[in-house]
């Protein structure tokens, strides 16, 4: 099986881009995505379907996780009915691609702002932020950060799995030095390959740490986190303002103003704390 | 562990059965499309002028030279960018799927035929010919038969490398049967459970094809 | 009596070899024409050229009036449809020296083929037609059999079975006992004299003097693609006049 692949694949499908930059451009929009939308009567929504808990299948093979209620909070904001979305299950590989080609009106897939994506989309606000942490197998040789620290200080070598993305080296060593570096193509795979031993630890969201070592604590544990934080933010096709802007006020209002509770009751369900409310009077997010 | 992992398995039948008949549609479809085109352009290489040989050729090479996750991409990207530009329309993930798949089957399907057809005596066009067979009577009746029975088992693993192609599909967001496995052992946590699952289940479907060809070989095999 | 096989002036090459430097030859309804000669004298292609699986540069063949393989527009030739060829073809019946048997097939869909796809018989019809030719050559109990389960002298007799099933008005014989065993060369020879005194017409290239003697009308000699001498099997054969065909002959006989 082909689980271990640890090909350029974001690269691919932005070569296959480049490509087709021309057609792109010819394709000038005149008119707002959002009055398209408005139009079409739903959200084409593109999010990933194997990562809880931002964007998993639930029993009832339904989408569900973090990142999908951000996708719900649009559609309410558009049709005041958030079962109008046609969801498109894509890999994070896809998540530029089918934004630029059209494929995908909007996307939100626990995408790390940076500068570098920001040259290629157009980030919303930010609606999470993010650090990494390490996960260990409480069943492997290494069940804590300590025991890894020793294995490091009498030389021996330390292999971390981590989801392949733009800056790995940054972020495994935001959290620890030193150590070999596998990248994987989904972040299950990771966990997989803690599992198997394959790996010594994984180099995963701290959210993602959190969330398992409190559903399995027999099986994981929280093996110390890095201090940098990221920002995740949902992403739309560059140059139609009008639209980001509507998606913009929507997620500013569901963190902060009347729809609060919508955002805060996911916020829960999905990391175990209620986000703090917003002060009436000055608006926070000017703070 | 076996117990979360059996549950699942019971309350997931329907998805599973529902992508895994995905997967064999598309499967079936890719194989059928793509011999079907691979079998006219072996006959073009083998009896085509140079221009003809030499497009064959050239189709082939370029083909074959391609990873089959770029060809999905550039069918699924490039293919449709062009086709909205240009007929306003464009093909869904599905088509796309097969339409990669078909392009990759008719390129080793072609070269088969080819050689197959090459391979065989003149004698025997000659002899379909001297009873007063047409050219097509001669393909259908005397060529192709034999040709047919002669790449059967190079067919059948090429049949095969397309059942596992469909696992890149997800990729460009087709809910095959790879997928769906993925979704339930990322909700799980059940990893190595599933996949060795679906590492079952694609063997039992590759498995159902090699026997198809056995049978069919020992149809054909008769002489 | 009346003519069947007219050839005129045939001229044949290969790029720059020329092959057939002129071809006369007529052979008449029933008659049997054995044409003898050394490896290479361009017998093999005659007869290939007559059943159109070779094009010829020059020259005509005609069949019961009917001109074979091109079309006489206004003294020049033009080339006739594949059909139409096909057509043709059928108006005689090959028997290679390597059988050619479909490997397939059985005896049996070995001589249907022909009956069901270019005569459009319907199966019964035809099934019963090559019973009736795979008995005469007399494989009635083999006709389930594939050409691998058959030796080398019964799949030459289903070759000539499958011919003559088509009802070809000349049958053509290239060296039908060359590739086989010596003692499986009497078998297809019976089967090839009982033919000729039926009344069949042939045109037969064999190194058999014996049935090239016994069985022929005319015996024709080839030499460098040209007919170098005809006449009747005893003359030819006893008192040849050529000096190549009375080596020829001093050597086959060794
Ligand atoms: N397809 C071909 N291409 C080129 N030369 C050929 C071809 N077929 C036959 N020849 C040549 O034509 C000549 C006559 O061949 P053929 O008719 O087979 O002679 P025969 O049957 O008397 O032995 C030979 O020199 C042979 O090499
Ligand atoms: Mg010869």
């Amino acid at each position: 099986m082909n689980i271990h692949r640890n090909l350029g694949l974001a690269g691919l499908a932005t070569a296959t881009l480049i490509a087709i930059a021309p057609v792109m451009a010819a394709a000038q929009q005149t008119e707002s995505k959002l009055y398209e939308v408005i139009e079409r009567g739903h959200l084409i929504f593109g999010t990933g379907s194997t990562n809880v808990p931002w964007h998993f299948v639930d029993e009832k093979n339904e989408l569900a996780g973090f990142d999908v209620d951000m996708g719900k909070i649009l559609a309410r904001a558009l049709f005041d009915d958030e079962t109008k979305i046609e969801y498109i299950r894509q890999a994070p590989d896809a998540r530029i691609p089918n934004l630029l080609t059209n494929k995908t009106d909007f996307t939100c897939q626990f995408m790390t702002i940076n500068t570098a994506r920001a040259q290629k989309v157009e980030f919303t606000l930010p609606y999470y932020r993010e650090g990494v942490a390490m996960i260990l197998n409480k069943k492997g040789p290494y069940p804590d950060r300590a025991s890894i620290d020793k294995a490091l200080a009498d030389g021996k070598k330390i292999r971390v799995a981590v989801l392949q993305n733009a800056d790995v080296e940054d972020t495994v060593h935001d959290v620890i030095e030193g150590v070999e570096i596998d990248q994987y193509e989904e972040q299950g795979l990771v966990f997989e390959a803690l599992d198997t031993g394959r790996a010594d630890g994984g180099i995963v969201d701290l959210s993602n740490v959190l969330w398992l070592s409190k559903k399995f604590p027999e099986r994981y544990a929280h093996g110390g986190d890095g201090e940098k934080a990221s920002s995740y933010g949902c992403a739309v096709k560059p140059g139609d303002q009008v639209w980001l802007n509507f998606i913009n006020t929507a997620l500013r209002e569901a963190m902060n103003g009347r729809d609060f509770d919508v955002y805060a009751a996911s916020f829960e369900e999905w990391f175990g704390v209620r986000p703090p409310a917003p002060k009436i009077g000055f608006p926070i997010e000017n703070r | 562990m076996i117990e979360d992992f059996s549950n699942t398995l019971v309350t997931a039948t329907p998805f599973l059965l529902g992508s895994l008949w995905f997967t064999i549609t598309i499967s079936a479809m890719s194989i059928v499309i793509g011999t079907a085109i691979g079998l006219l352009l072996g006959l073009a290489s083998a009896y085509g002028g140079w221009v003809t040989r030499f497009l064959v050729r050239i189709y082939v090479d370029i083909v074959r030279g391609i990873p089959g996750l770029v060809k999905i991409f550039t069918v699924f990207y490039l293919v449709n960018a062009l086709l909205s530009e240009v007929a306003g329309f464009t093909l869904s993930a599905m088509a796309c799927g097969v339409v990669a798949l078909s392009i990759h089957a008719s390129a080793q399907v072609s070269e088969m035929a080819r050689g197959a057809i090459q391979a065989l005596s003149k004698g025997q066009a000659e002899a379909g010919k001297a009873i007063g067979l047409r050219f097509w009577q001669v393909q259908f009746y005397v060529i192709y038969p034999q040709a047919i029975r002669q790449i059967l088992p190079t067919w059948v693993t090429s049949s095969t490398e397309i059942v596992k192609g469909t696992t890149l599909l997800s990729l460009i967001s087709v809910p095959e049967f790879f997928i769906t496995i993925r979704e339930l052992a990322a909700r799980e946590f059940l990893y190595i459970q599933f996949y060795g699952f679906a590492m079952i289940v694609y063997f039992l479907l590759n498995f159902s094809i090699e026997l198809l060809g056995a049978h069919l070989e020992r149809r054909y095999s008769r002489y | 009596m009346q003519s069947l096989l007219k050839i005129n002036g045939l001229h044949k090459s290969f790029g720059n070899l020329e092959v057939l430097k002129g071809i006369d030859l007529e052979v008449n309804q029933g008659q049997v024409v054995s044409i003898i000669g050394s490896s290479g004298s361009g017998k093999t292609t005659l007869l290939r050229c007559v059943n159109l699986l070779e094009e010829f540069q020059a020259g005509e063949i005609v069949i019961e009036g009917q001109l074979i393989g091109y079309r006489d527009k206004g003294g020049r030739r033009s080339s006739i449809s594949e059909a139409e060829k096909a057509r043709q073809r059928a108006l005689t019946g090959m028997v290679f020296q390597t059988f050619n048997l479909f490997p397939h097939l059985s005896a049996l869909g070995n001589v249907t083929l022909g009956l069901r796809k270019v005569l459009k018989q319907p199966r019964a019809e035809a099934e019963e037609t090559a019973a009736h030719w795979l008995d005469r050559v007399g494989l009635s109990e083999r006709k389930d059999y594939y050409p691998s389960q058959l030796s080398g002298g019964q799949q030459q007799r289903v070759g000539i079975a499958r011919a003559l099933a088509m009802a070809p008005k000349l049958m053509l014989f290239d060296e039908a006992t060359s590739a086989l065993d010596p003692e499986l060369v009497g078998e297809v020879l019976q089967v090839m004299t009982d033919l000729a005194s039926e009344g069949m017409t042939m045109l037969v290239v064999t190194h058999e003097m014996s049935f090239a003697k016994d069985a022929s009308t005319r015996v024709v000699f080839m030499n460098e693609g040209v007919i170098a001498e005809e006449g009747p099997p005893a003359t030819l054969l006893t008192n040849p006049k050529h000096p190549r065909l009375q080596d020829f002959l001093a050597r086959s006989q060794r």
